[in-house]
């Protein structure tokens, strides 16, 4: 084939055709907003950083889940599973640990006589060790996603002949498996470190299962000829009726989890690691939690972060203790305040996972489940109806055999209300009666003031995170260019954020009647290497209250 | 010997919460019934143990509880709590915890245990002493009154500053 052009042309005549330019990108939103992150107590996974569950391998990362009557956070489970089956996208899981947890090595050895010459049995022996053992093992697993219920672990060598006769294999097929027997990884390498694919590649094993998933560490305790599966060894080959030959460890417990006795410090730890994951999230939930101090790291990562936190207070709790649960974490104090969600839910339901009896299940992260459906519902032009609440008529709670325990008088409600609490709580409408979110309050201590709203909260992040994303799409241009590409999507985002109805026409004499305004420019102390942008928006609001009166005239 | 944990904010006093639980209380036998009392100037809720509501310093009634802590990894998460609020607070002091024998030993201490049965301000009194009681607190009551309408007065009067020995304490639970 020969090409018409040269990519770079010296001085001789021809022809260069430069690389594609691509003016055509226009900034698009992915789907965080669907997704939540979340830091609770599991009894599956990986302790070191937080993972993304789905609904679709929630019980194989997080586990079957533990009744919550042997100990409360195991609440957060149940949230979690149900709100993945109720619209979330994704959950970013950071799981809560203490110093007293430990990861340990499941060993696997050859099995020695106990003669005086000990020799090789044909059999293997698997030990569960906190560090490597100092006598020779054939491999030991590490495996960092730290099941609680332990691991399965079965490995096998292909039959391979040298002169016509059965010959010891550096390669085996190694699998782990949970305790039930459902397959978690498979890999199939060598026991040499100097094993080599058929492209060339590492094929030793420990190199072969990092290629593959940093959640397991494979270690060889042989070099040489003994790093060979021994051709007479229960692990090798077929047996008699033609079956592949499989040595199998029984259930390794190989993670401790050290109790649940969370320090601050170790709630300060898992903020730090959701604060600093590359996985994206739109909220924050609470999981049910009952602990003021881990709340209180979650309101400093909502502030962080700029990403809605929703928490809920006990449905055992009366409107007085309630308002007391809430007003002790002075949430109303911070500069987000808006971020800051409380709801009451003095509601005993099923549990929506069927693992508990009928009970308290908070509602937070339902709440937030109904968000991220929501919010996959985008218009032509990208924007999710973000202007409705996940409040009122039209989003009841999707549970059964609920009952309220709790029917607060009209002077609990204010209660509530001023110290900014969403009771979710029987309400009947047109078509019959629903348990319902009540109302949609932010923790923002204002009265009359947009950002009172969740709604705003909702649509005011996202503008955040767009405008942010672009801005560090335009970092490390020229500056006249950075500034006319952000004057463009910004005229883009807010035309279509006011066609979507998240934007309405303001009556600030300054905003001479437009919903949006903005101002970009080079940074007047710093005009050679910072910009400067401010915009201005009039977000439509929430009707909470309805004053009707009836006149009769004659 | 009971033993007293007093929790406040680290960056005030120094010492961390859930070291002073772990020292104060290592060979503690659990399920362990602790009394609470809150010397903060607000409402604080822990409900991770169960009925753990407590007034303000202010209200000596309310503000001291009999709770069970069920085991040693909640009363850390407990203390983990306590630290937090009493940060947020900046309180030096924020709450202590005792060993519910110590409190059982302190004659005459309200102990805010919903169990107990409360000793009325009339308990014992005769029909000329309940008329002097609602004299010294100025409380007009009819010439003819009966004693038991004396006795109602004078337990529905709000008793003086310091005197905690009377009623049941809020559960902090929901009227279910």
């Amino acid at each position: 084939m020969s090409t018409a052009f040269v990519r770079q042309l010296g001085s001789e005549s021809g022809v260069q055709l430069n690389p594609l330019r691509d003016n055509s990108e226009i900034p698009t939103t992915d789907n965080s907003d669907q997704v939540f992150g979340i830091m609770m107590r599991a009894t599956r996974g990986r302790i070191d950083k937080p993972f993304a569950v789905d609904r679709g391998n929630v019980f194989k990362k997080l586990g079957s889940g533990e009744q919550v009557r042997l100990s409360a956070l195991n609440e957060a489970w149940v949230h979690v599973v149900e709100a993945l089956n109720k619209g979330a996208y994704q959950a970013i899981v950071q799981r809560l640990s203490t110093s007293a947890a430990v990861i340990k090595y499941a060993v696997v050895a050859l099995e020695m006589s106990t003669g005086e010459t000990p020799a090789p049995t044909g059999n293997f022996t698997f030990t569960v060790s906190e560090t490597l053992p100092a006598t020779p093992y054939l491999f030991a697993v590490k495996h960092l996603e730290c099941f609680n219920d332990g691991i399965v672990l079965e490995f096998r060598a292909e039959e391979v002949t040298s002169g016509g006769l059965p010959a010891d294999n550096d390669k085996l097929t190694l699998r782990l498996r949970d305790k039930d027997g459902n397959l978690l990884y498979e890999f199939y390498g060598s026991l040499k470190s100097d094993a080599k694919d058929d492209y060339g590649n590492s094929a030793y094993l420990p190199d072969v299962a990092l290629a593959q998933t940093d959640a397991v560490e494979i270690t060889t305790g042989v070099t040489g000829a003994s790093a060979v599966i021994d051709s007479d060894s229960v692990a090798y080959g077929y047996d008699t009726n033609g079956q592949q030959k499989w040595a199998k460890s029984g259930t390794l417990v190989c993670f401790v989890e050290g109790g649940t006795a969370y320090t601050t410090q170790d709630y300060m730890a898992a903020r730090d690691k959701l604060q600093y994951t590359q996985f994206d999230y739109a909220y924050i939930s609470a999981g049910g939690t009952q602990a003021p101090a881990l709340l209180a790291q979650l309101a400093q990562l909502a502030f962080d972060t700029n990403r809605q936190l929703r928490f809920g207070i006990p449905g055992n709790l009366a409107p007085e203790a309630a308002v007391a649960f809430v007003n002790q974490l002075n949430m109303g104090a911070s500069q987000t305040a808006h971020l800051m969600h409380a709801f009451w839910a003095p509601l005993k339901s099923d549990d929506p996972t069927g693992i508990n009896p009928h009970g308290y299940f908070g509602t937070e992260t339902l709440n937030i489940a109904y968000g991220c459906g929501r919010n996959a519902q985008k218009n032509a032009k990208g924007f999710a109806p973000k202007n409705y609440p996940i409040a009122g008529r039209e989003w009841p709670l999707q549970r059964t055999r609920i009952v309220q325990t709790y029917s607060p008088t009209n002077q609990e409600l204010n209660l509530l209300a001023r110290a900014k609490i969403n009771p979710v709580i029987y309400e009947t409408y047109t078509g019959g009666g629903r348990y319902v979110f009540r109302d949609s309050l932010t923790c923002a201590l204002v009265e009359s003031s947009l950002k009172k709203l969740i709604a705003v909260a909702d649509m005011s992040t996202s503008i955040d995170e767009s405008v942010t994303r672009a801005a560090k799409d335009f970092l490390q241009l020229p500056m006249d260019v950075s500034v006319k590409k952000m004057r463009d999507f910004l005229t883009t985002l807010f035309e279509g954020a006011q066609a979507s109805g998240w934007l309405v026409p303001s009556n600030d004499p300054q905003m001479n009647g437009a919903a949006w305004a903005y101002d970009v420019r080079p940074n007047e102390q710093r005009p050679y290497d910072a910009m400067d942008v401010s915009y201005w928006l009039r977000y439509d609001g929430t009707n909470r209250q309805t004053f009707v009166t009836q006149t009769l005239t004659k | 010997m009971t033993r007293t944990v007093e929790l406040g904010a680290p960056s005030l006093t120094g010492k961390d919460a859930n070291d002073l639980v772990a020292e104060v209380f290592a060979d503690a036998a659990y399920p362990l019934k602790v009394v609470v009392q809150n010397h903060m100037p607000q409402d604080v809720v822990f409900p991770e143990v169960e009925g753990l509501f407590l007034r303000h310093v202010a209200n000596p009634k309310d503000s001291r509880k009999t709770v069970v802590i069920a085991d040693h990894d909640l009363f850390q998460r407990l203390a983990s709590s306590v630290e937090q609020i009493a940060e947020l607070s900046r309180c030096e002091l924020a709450l202590t915890i005792s060993e519910a024998a110590e409190a059982a030993a302190d004659a005459g201490a309200p102990t805010g245990d919903s169990t107990e049965t409360a000793k009325k301000p009339s308990d014992g009194l005769t029909y000329d002493q309940l008329k002097d009681a609602l004299k010294a607190k100025g409380i007009e009551f009819a010439a003819n009154a009966k004693k038991a309408d004396l006795a109602a007065l004078l337990d529905a009067a709000p008793a003086d500053a310091g005197d905690g020995t009377e009623g049941a304490a809020d559960t902090g639970a929901a009227n279910a």
